[in-house]
């Protein structure tokens, strides 16, 4: 009996152990598959959008500005707009591993101001680099765009997806800087994400307890703005209703009468400038 | 009146296709090309839209300088709205009387006029000029004038036009503004835009914007310039409602972002108004 038995052991455990390695196989191919299709489906197509605040604003104000993203299968439109940030000042910006914006709260230093380094203690490191090409940290090589006269800038940048995906999960040749790529089991999932903007103009004063960022110098990576991205589900605007809104006035008696406020001033057409005649030369006198 | 306003919406767009011009603009933005088989945009702060080839894209980075600066140029462009040159007109200072308050403004509440032949009175006074001009202007002088002669307090609609709606149609602005009243009709007080340059009399929104509008869409209505701004990829166009006292988009964006309101006609805007609209000086 305990021969038979064993030999049935024998027999079947391999079996069970072939089933369940097949089992095993045919879940990791699952799983793999699920994980694919999850991956599509964590980025839905459709807009995004990242309305920006104001970090840092006894340096610059109010800085409205914000970041959308288009995704359409892998196209990926990415359209930021600045306002009134300063003149002719050059600004990196990023998509950062985190999930919250830095507050005064996280002034470790107790400055009044948050710099580089205590953004990125909430942040985390930067992992897509909005610069001249999305398709990979090293490709935008850090062009990153500079506000006209008046600190208005726009930027615009068509991308793929996948390729993002796929660059945010090669080796990481330089762990050293502020940029890092994606851990092996994480996805890249763009809303909740953080977008960062820096940078204000050389001249700008501030505090010696603002630090720099590897090479880069203090003005040049100190935080004035950021977003969280999220997925929009509907656009701006509604339908114009019959409704008028704000005050309707009463019809006064007399409403229609002129003002004076204005009535030194007049137009008058542009007067046309009139050729000066030439001398008539005449007889010489002889 | 719609067949008028067929003709005009047809005149309109005939007019679009005019032969070689000279503008005088800021550059307001640049909308960079996402294929290989689409041209670069040039938003110009009169509201134009000129084009740069993508096989001219050299000339990118001048263009791109050129946006920075707060100059006025001048740009040739030829009958497709390219831009075949361009030149430094002079600078261009920000209005004076641009200030942030951080006091609530009084609430502007615009005049009810009493009827809509009163309305159609007020239009056909509305000063008209067949040469091209900057529709601020042209709105500026208009509600000017009909505050100075009537005491009317208007308002200002804007249309914006998205990036989607720009370069599926080539179309040549992207934003247009005009009038509009109170008018008491029937009882109700309804809306009726006043834009003497391209209607024959007052009109509602929706017929307005079908003058500008293929397959004429519902334009939503924003209350602020950053509804139209953060959304470039979103439908056809936005409208957004003003007092009378807004120039350009500029008042808007400022509005939103620091409160920025004006009071009172800028006499310097008035004035610039005046001289490219109808070529007139307004002088003691």
């Amino acid at each position: 009996m305990r021969t038979f038995k064993h030999s049935l052991f024998v027999f079947i455990f391999p079996i069970f152990l072939i089933s369940s390695c097949l089992l095993v196989t045919e879940k990791k191919d699952k799983t793999k598959h699920e994980a694919a299709v999850v991956r599509i489906e964590l980025n839905e197509d459709g807009l995004y959008l990242a309305k920006f605040s104001t970090l840092n604003s006894q340096i610059n104000g109010t800085i409205p500005g914000s970041l959308t993203f288009s995704l359409n299968g892998d196209k990926l439109l990415t359209f930021i707009r600045l306002f009134a940030g300063k003149p002719s000042t050059w600004h990196q910006q990023g998509v950062y591993q985190g999930k919250r914006c830095p507050t005064l709260e996280d002034d470790l230093n107790l400055d009044g101001f948050i710099d580089i380094e205590e953004a990125m203690n909430v942040t985390g490191k930067m992992i897509i680099p909005l610069d001249a090409n999305l398709d990979s940290q090293e490709a935008g090589e850090n062009f990153y765009p500079i506000s006209d006269n008046s600190g208005y800038y726009h930027y615009e940048r068509l991308a793929s997806l996948k390729r993002i995906q796929k660059d945010l999960k090669n080796e990481d040749l330089d762990q050293t800087d502020h940029i890092v790529k994606l851990n092996p089991n994480e996805e890249l999932i763009l809303a909740g994400r953080v977008v960062l903007i820096l940078g204000v103009s050389e001249d700008t004063l501030l505090p010696e307890t603002i630090v720099g960022l590897g090479k880069r110098k203090p003005y040049q990576v100190f935080p004035i703005t950021c977003g969280i991205i999220q997925k929009l589900s509907t656009t701006p605007g509604t339908p114009n209703g019959d409704v008028i809104p704000g005050p309707v006035a009463e019809i006064e008696e007399g409403q229609d009468h002129p003002d004076s406020t204005y009535d030194d001033l007049r137009p008058h057409p542009i007067p046309i400038p009139v050729p000066e005649e030439e001398e008539d030369g005449g007889p010489e006198e002889t | 009146m719609f067949i008028l306003t067929l003709i005009l919406s047809l005149t309109f767009n005939l007019a679009r296709s005019h032969a070689e011009s000279t503008i005088e603009s800021q550059i307001f933005d640049i909308d960079y090309a996402q294929s290989l088989s689409e041209d670069h945009l040039v938003l110009l702060s009169n509201g134009l839209v000129a084009k740069i080839p993508q096989e001219d894209s050299d000339h990118l980075p001048q263009i791109h300088k050129l946006a920075k600066s707060s100059s006025m140029y001048r740009f040739s462009l030829d009958s497709n709205r390219y831009i075949k040159k361009f030149e430094t007109v002079g600078f261009q200072t920000k209005s004076a009387s641009a200030k942030v308050r951080f006091q609530q403004p009084s609430p502007y509440i615009p005049t009810t006029i009493e009827s809509l032949a009163v309305a159609r009175r007020y239009f056909r006074e509305a000063r008209y000029h067949p040469k091209e001009s900057q529709c601020f202007n042209r709105a500026m002088v208009w509600t000017f004038e009909w505050w100075r002669e009537h005491s009317l307090k208007s308002n200002k609609i804007l249309i914006y036009f998205t990036r989607n709606y720009i370069r599926r149609y080539n179309f040549e602005w992207w934003f247009h503004i005009a009038p509009y009243v109170h008018v008491m009709d029937n009882d109700k007080v309804v809306e009726r835009v006043m834009d003497r340059k391209y209607t024959s009399g007052p009109l509602d929104f929706q017929n307005w914007t079908n003058i500008f509008m293929r397959n004429n869409p519902e334009c939503p209505v924003i209350s602020q310039f950053s509804d139209y701004a953060d959304y470039p990829y979103s439908g056809d166009c936005f409208i957004q409602r003003t007092n009378m006292y807004t120039y350009q988009p500029a008042d808007l964006q400022m509005n939103e972002a620091w409160g920025f309101t004006k009071e009172n006609f800028d006499i310097k805007e008035v004035t610039q108004a005046y001289f490219e609209a109808f070529d007139e000086i307004l002088s003691k």
